[in-house]
């Protein structure tokens, strides 16, 4: 015996120059998916804060009489913000917005014109409840300001959540459709692979049954081949998302869109190692099953 | 090398058959016939039996059906008609599972070596006890041993096509007997060896047989069938003749 014998050797090939495309090819898969999954997260993140700081805040258009001094606005509003408090209590934030920056709210629209004295302006007051306190009420609202005789709008922004809460609904959707196709494009390689594998060691199959080997223990073989090779590529991808997304975080002009903080970081990378294992497990399943139908059909064909 | 018994026929080690008494049938084929696809019939009303423990010769010209006869053997084909019975088993009515069971029973040798290239000799004679489930410490020693036994001690890390034919005949010939195999099935099994390591190849399947093993050596070597007596099918035309005697059918020779 010429030494110490090496250490068992796998009994299929697990070279050759298609397995370095196929890793590649898996990796931009799992790439793409993981940043599918990540901007999934992200919209949903968004949203839920977005909305959070809507449903939690209610802007009331107080309709003013007539205004000859600056008092005569102060009492008005004075007046509907007391009457605003006692729907809301002392707990919430209520805010009376003066009217130099009413004039600058609505800047955006007539641009840097000075206004005239006589132009008349809603006066505006915001409430801003706790992250935790329910919402101001804004039918309740609207019922005590009609009942103090003050003329007055209120908009609890449920148009805006709504139209949030569908964007990021789509988008969530959308994540996860595409993030599904990558999957079952992933799929397809695989068989793909499988099939090319076991044609490529069609006479490694034919000694292995003639020795015995069951169809689970070659399908064991390709699976595992399958296993490796998914995990390698699905890990180069997802760790080059990871990356990505880190850099993103710190480079991006809009940061709140990628991580801003270490929970976000922690919670999408729990995300990305499910989507690994995800990956390699349809790929592992993929392989196995394109084995053990090639071996049924070839012993058929016997 | 004292080689360890064959598998014996205890319900333990016989997961694929039932038991099988002294003098049984290892084989019956009942008028099996054989085609490939709609062609003609390569073998026709075979009948046929190997006794369990028999050694037995099967010869004719080249293009007989000797191959495809132990193709049938090893079930590797199935039979377009008639029954093939396997360790008392109907070979029709055998599923994936219990036919590879029969198979790890079973002992192949073909002509063209079957040997896995990036795999080394080791590797090779390994395969069927990897596949039985053993692991590398338990089978390293057996595996090591046999292979000095053939002569191939100082080969067990070399790749087949490193190997001369009679080194991969040798290998070929260790790996169908590495799991002390209940029938041992060899086509031209000295063909690529010199005559000195074919009395040896020889010698250890009638050591086999000896232990137990039922021998079937398909072979044109007449000085092979005449080295011992056993009996010899004649198959002509894909049919057989049986019965014959190595020594006193063969001792001038066959045409």
């Amino acid at each position: 015996m010429n030494g110490p014998l090496p250490s068992q050797q796998p009994i299929l090939l697990t070279r050759g120059h298609n397995v370095r495309t196929l890793i590649i090819v898996l990796a931009i898969m799992a790439f793409l998916a993981a940043l599918a999954l990540l901007f999934s997260r992200s919209a949903f993140r968004l949203s839920g804060d977005w909305q959070a700081q809507l449903s939690n805040s209610v802007t009331v258009q107080v309709s003013l009489g007539p205004i000859s001094s600056a008092n005569d606005f102060e009492t008005q509003m004075s007046r509907a913000a007391e009457s605003v408090r006692t729907v809301v209590g002392e707990d919430a934030e209520v805010e009376v917005v003066n009217q130099s920056k009413s004039q600058e709210l609505i800047q955006p629209w007539i641009g840097n014109l000075d206004l005239p004295d006589s132009l008349s302006l809603p006066g505006l007051i915001t409430i801003q409840t706790g992250e935790d306190a329910r919402p101001p009420n804004a039918v309740l609202l609207k019922s005590q300001l009609e009942e103090d005789g003050i003329v007055a709008s209120v908009d609890d922004h449920s148009r805006w959540a709504d139209q949030i809460q569908g964007t990021a609904r789509a988008l969530v959707v959308g994540g996860t459709a595409l993030l599904i196709l990558l999957l079952i494009a992933g799929v397809s390689v695989n068989l793909f692979a499988t099939r090319s594998a076991m044609a490529a060691q069609r006479s490694i199959i034919s000694v292995l049954a003639q020795v015995g080997a069951t169809d689970s223990f070659i399908a064991r073989l390709f699976v595992g081949q399958a296993g490796r090779r998914s995990a390698a590529g699905a890990g180069i991808g997802v760790l080059a998302a990871w990356l990505l997304w880190a850099a993103l975080s710190m480079f991006s002009a809009v940061p709140e869109v990628f991580w801003s903080n270490l929970s976000q970081v922690i919670n999408d990378i729990l995300w990305l190692l499910g989507l690994w294992c995800l990956f390699v497990l349809v790929c592992a399943i993929a392989a196995g099953v394109a084995t053990k139908r090639a071996l049924i059909r070839e012993r058929k064909r016997a | 090398m004292t080689r360890p018994e064959p598998n014996s026929n205890s319900p333990s080690s016989n997961p694929a058959g039932a038991r099988l008494h002294e003098g049984a049938d290892i084989i019956a084929f009942r008028d099996v016939g054989l085609r490939y696809g709609r062609g003609p019939e390569i073998l026709s009303d075979v009948n046929l039996s190997l006794p369990q423990g028999s050694f037995s010769f099967l010869t004719g010209p080249s293009g007989a059906g000797k191959s495809s006869l132990l193709k049938l053997c090893y079930l590797a084909l199935s039979p377009s008609r008639g029954h093939i019975s396997v360790f008392g088993q109907d070979a029709a009515l055998l599923d994936n599972r219990e036919t590879q069971a029969v198979r790890r029973r079973i002992g192949v040798v073909l002509q063209d070596f079957t040997l896995i290239d990036h795999l080394s000799v080791f590797e090779n004679v390994s395969l069927p006890l990897r596949v039985a489930g053993q692991s590398r410490g338990q089978y390293t020693q057996d595996v090591t041993e046999l292979l000095q036994w053939v002569g191939l001690g100082h080969r067990m890390q070399a790749f087949p096509p490193t190997l001369s034919g009679g080194e991969k005949q040798r290998a070929a010939i260790a790996r169908a007997v590495i799991a002390k195999p209940n029938l041992l099935i060899a086509d031209e099994p000295t063909g690529n060896v010199d005559p000195e390591i074919g009395r040896r190849l020889l010698r250890l399947f009638a050591e086999m047989n000896r232990m137990g093993t039922t021998v079937m050596i398909a072979t044109h070597d007449i000085d092979l069938i005449q080295e011992l007596d056993a009996r010899v099918f004649r198959i002509e035309d894909g049919r057989i003749f049986k019965g014959l005697n190595a020594q006193s059918d063969y001792g001038e020779g066959i045409s």
